[in-house]
C-alpha cells in the first residue's frame, strides 16, 4: 500500500470512528423506531394482500418461497412490527424489539419489491436502521459521554444517507452525462408524468414542462442537490440546509409524479440533524430558567 | 454539561463489520447490482426521449370488444407488474396465461366477460402536440373462465 493510500485509509478510519455522544445513538434509534412504526402503520404493504401468486417475483432472500404468504401472515408481520417499534421507542429490550420492528419492515418491503420492480421508497430507512440495529444499547437520551463506540453508528448512518443522495446524482451523470440537464430530458419526464396518472395534480409538472429554461434549471438544481450530498460529510452546519433541500426535492417529486419518498426525507431528518444536542440544549435551557426563577424568589 | 471522552472502545470485530457493510453498499452501487435492500439507486438516471415505449393491456370479450385494463387503477399489489412483460418471451404459455388472468380477475369479479387478453407494445409521444400513439400486438394470453 502506498503512503498516499495509507493516508486516505487512515483519514477515512478516523472520520468513521470519531467520538460522538452516546445519547445521540439512543435518540437516533428512538426516532428510527418511531419512523419504522409509522411506515408499518401507514405504508402500502397492506395492498400486497391483493397480489396474485403468478405475479410474485421474489427478491434474493425470498427466493425459497413459491408465492407470497397468506394475508394473515402479512398482517401479523405488520402488527408485530408496530408493537415492537413502540417498545423500542420506550427502550424496552431495545436491541431485540428494534430488530423485530426492522425485520418486519424488511420482509414487508421485500414482498413489495417482489413484483418485478425494485421499490426504492423504504431503502434508506432500512439501511440506516440496519446500522442502528447493531449499535450499542442501554444508553440514555441525555448521555453526554463521547466515544468512537457511539461514533461509528452516527458516522456510518451519515455516510449511508450522503452516499445514497450523491450516487443517485452520480448515476445520472454516468448514464446520461450533461444531456441529463442540457437536453429535453426533464421536459419529457414532466410531460410523461401526467400519463402515469399518479400525481395529485398535473399543473406542476406541466408548468415546468411548458417552460424549457425552467426545466433545465430544475434538472440542474436536482443534480446539484444530489451531488452536493458530500458537503454534509464535511460541514456540520450544512446539514439542516441540506435537509431542507432534499425535502423540497421529495415534495416536488410527489407533486409532479405522485411518488412517495417521505421515508427518505424522514431518514435524512433523523440522521442529518443532531436531535440529541437540541434536546440537551432544551433541557439545559429549561434548567437555567428554573434556577433563575428560584433565584428571583430567594432574592 | 459534563462531557466525558471515553476513548476508543471499538473492537476489531465491530470495525470489520462496519467496513464489510460499507463494502457491500459500495459494490452493489458501483456494480449496478440489486441485492435488496442494497441497490444501485438508478432513479431517473437515463435521459428520457419524447417517445415512451410501454405496454397496453386489453381484455377482449366473445364479440371481440376490447376493455382497457388500467393496472394503476387495480389493487396496489398488481401495480408495476407490467415489468414482468420484459421477460414474457422466456415464460411458458401456461405461465403467461396465469399472469394475464390475474390482471383481468378484478374485471371478471365485476361481471365482465373476458375471452382473452391482448398485450400491445405501444409507443406514446409524451408531448401534448406529438403524433398519435402507435401500437403493435405482442401477445394474446389468458382466457380462463
Amino acid at each position: 500500500m502506498t503512503a498516499r493510500v495509507q493516508r486516505v485509509v487512515g483519514l477515512s478510519d478516523r472520520w468513521l470512528f470519531a467520538p460522538e455522544a452516546a445519547g445521540r445513538v439512543r435518540t437516533m434509534r428512538l426516532l428510527m423506531a418511531a419512523l419504522i412504526g409509522l411506515r408499518l402503520a401507514t405504508g402500502p404493504h397492506r395492498g400486497l394482500a391483493t397480489e396474485p401468486a403468478a405475479l410474485f417475483r421474489p427478491v434474493w432472500f425470498l427466493s425459497w418461497m413459491e408465492q407470497r404468504p397468506q394475508d394473515g401472515v402479512l398482517v401479523a408481520l405488520q402488527v408485530v412490527g408496530m408493537v415492537a417499534a413502540v417498545l423500542a421507542v420506550l427502550g424496552w429490550r431495545e436491541r431485540g424489539t428494534f430488530l423485530i420492528a426492522w425485520s418486519s419492515l424488511l420482509f414487508l418491503a421485500a414482498f413489495w419489491a417482489s413484483r418485478g420492480k425494485i421499490q426504492h421508497n423504504d431503502l434508506p430507512l432500512l439501511l440506516v436502521a440496519g446500522v442502528l440495529a447493531a449499535a450499542p444499547v442501554g444508553l440514555r437520551l441525555l448521555d453526554q459521554r463521547r466515544s468512537a463506540a457511539w461514533g461509528w453508528p452516527v458516522r456510518t448512518s451519515l455516510l449511508v444517507v450522503a452516499s445514497i443522495y450523491f450516487l443517485t446524482g452520480f448515476q445520472k451523470v454516468v448514464a446520461s452525462g450533461p444531456a441529463w440537464v442540457l437536453s429535453d430530458n426533464l421536459r419529457n419526464v414532466m410531460y410523461g408524468a401526467r400519463l402515469n396518472g399518479q400525481a395529485p395534480t398535473d399543473q406542476v409538472s406541466l408548468f415546468i414542462a411548458d417552460r424549457p429554461v425552467l426545466s433545465h434549471l430544475v434538472a440542474l438544481g436536482t443534480l446539484v442537490v444530489e451531488l452536493g450530498a458530500v458537503t454534509v460529510l464535511v460541514w456540520v452546519r450544512v446539514r439542516p440546509w441540506y435537509l431542507v433541500a432534499v425535502t423540497v426535492l421529495h415534495g416536488s417529486i410527489y407533486l409532479t409524479h405522485g411518488l412517495d419518498y417521505s421515508m427518505w426525507a424522514g431518514t435524512a431528518a433523523i440522521v442529518l440533524v443532531d436531535w440529541h444536542a437540541l434536546l440537551t440544549r432544551a433541557v439545559d435551557h429549561r434548567g437555567a430558567m428554573a434556577r433563575s426563577r428560584r433565584g428571583v424568589v430567594v432574592a | 454539561m459534563q462531557v466525558v471522552d471515553e476513548g476508543s472502545m471499538v473492537s476489531r470485530w465491530t470495525r470489520g463489520c462496519v467496513y464489510a457493510f460499507l463494502l457491500v453498499f459500495a459494490v452493489t452501487r458501483f456494480a449496478q447490482f440489486e441485492l435488496f435492500p442494497f441497490s444501485a439507486f438508478r432513479l431517473f438516471s437515463e435521459v428520457r426521449p419524447d417517445e415512451r415505449h410501454s405496454w397496453q393491456l386489453r381484455a377482449v370479450d366473445g364479440d371481440g370488444i376490447e376493455t382497457e385494463i388500467h393496472l394503476s387503477k387495480l389493487p396496489r399489489g398488481t401495480r408495476h407488474t407490467t415489468e414482468l412483460l420484459g421477460g414474457f418471451d422466456d415464460l411458458s404459455a401456461a405461465a403467461r396465461d396465469e399472469i394475464c388472468d390475474d390482471w383481468t380477475q378484478p374485471l371478471r369479479d365485476d361481471g365482465v366477460e373476458v375471452s382473452v387478453v391482448r398485450v400491445y407494445h405501444i409507443v406514446v409521444h409524451v408531448r401534448p402536440d406529438g403524433p398519435p400513439t402507435r401500437r403493435t400486438l405482442s401477445y394474446e394470453c389468458g382466457g380462463a373462465t
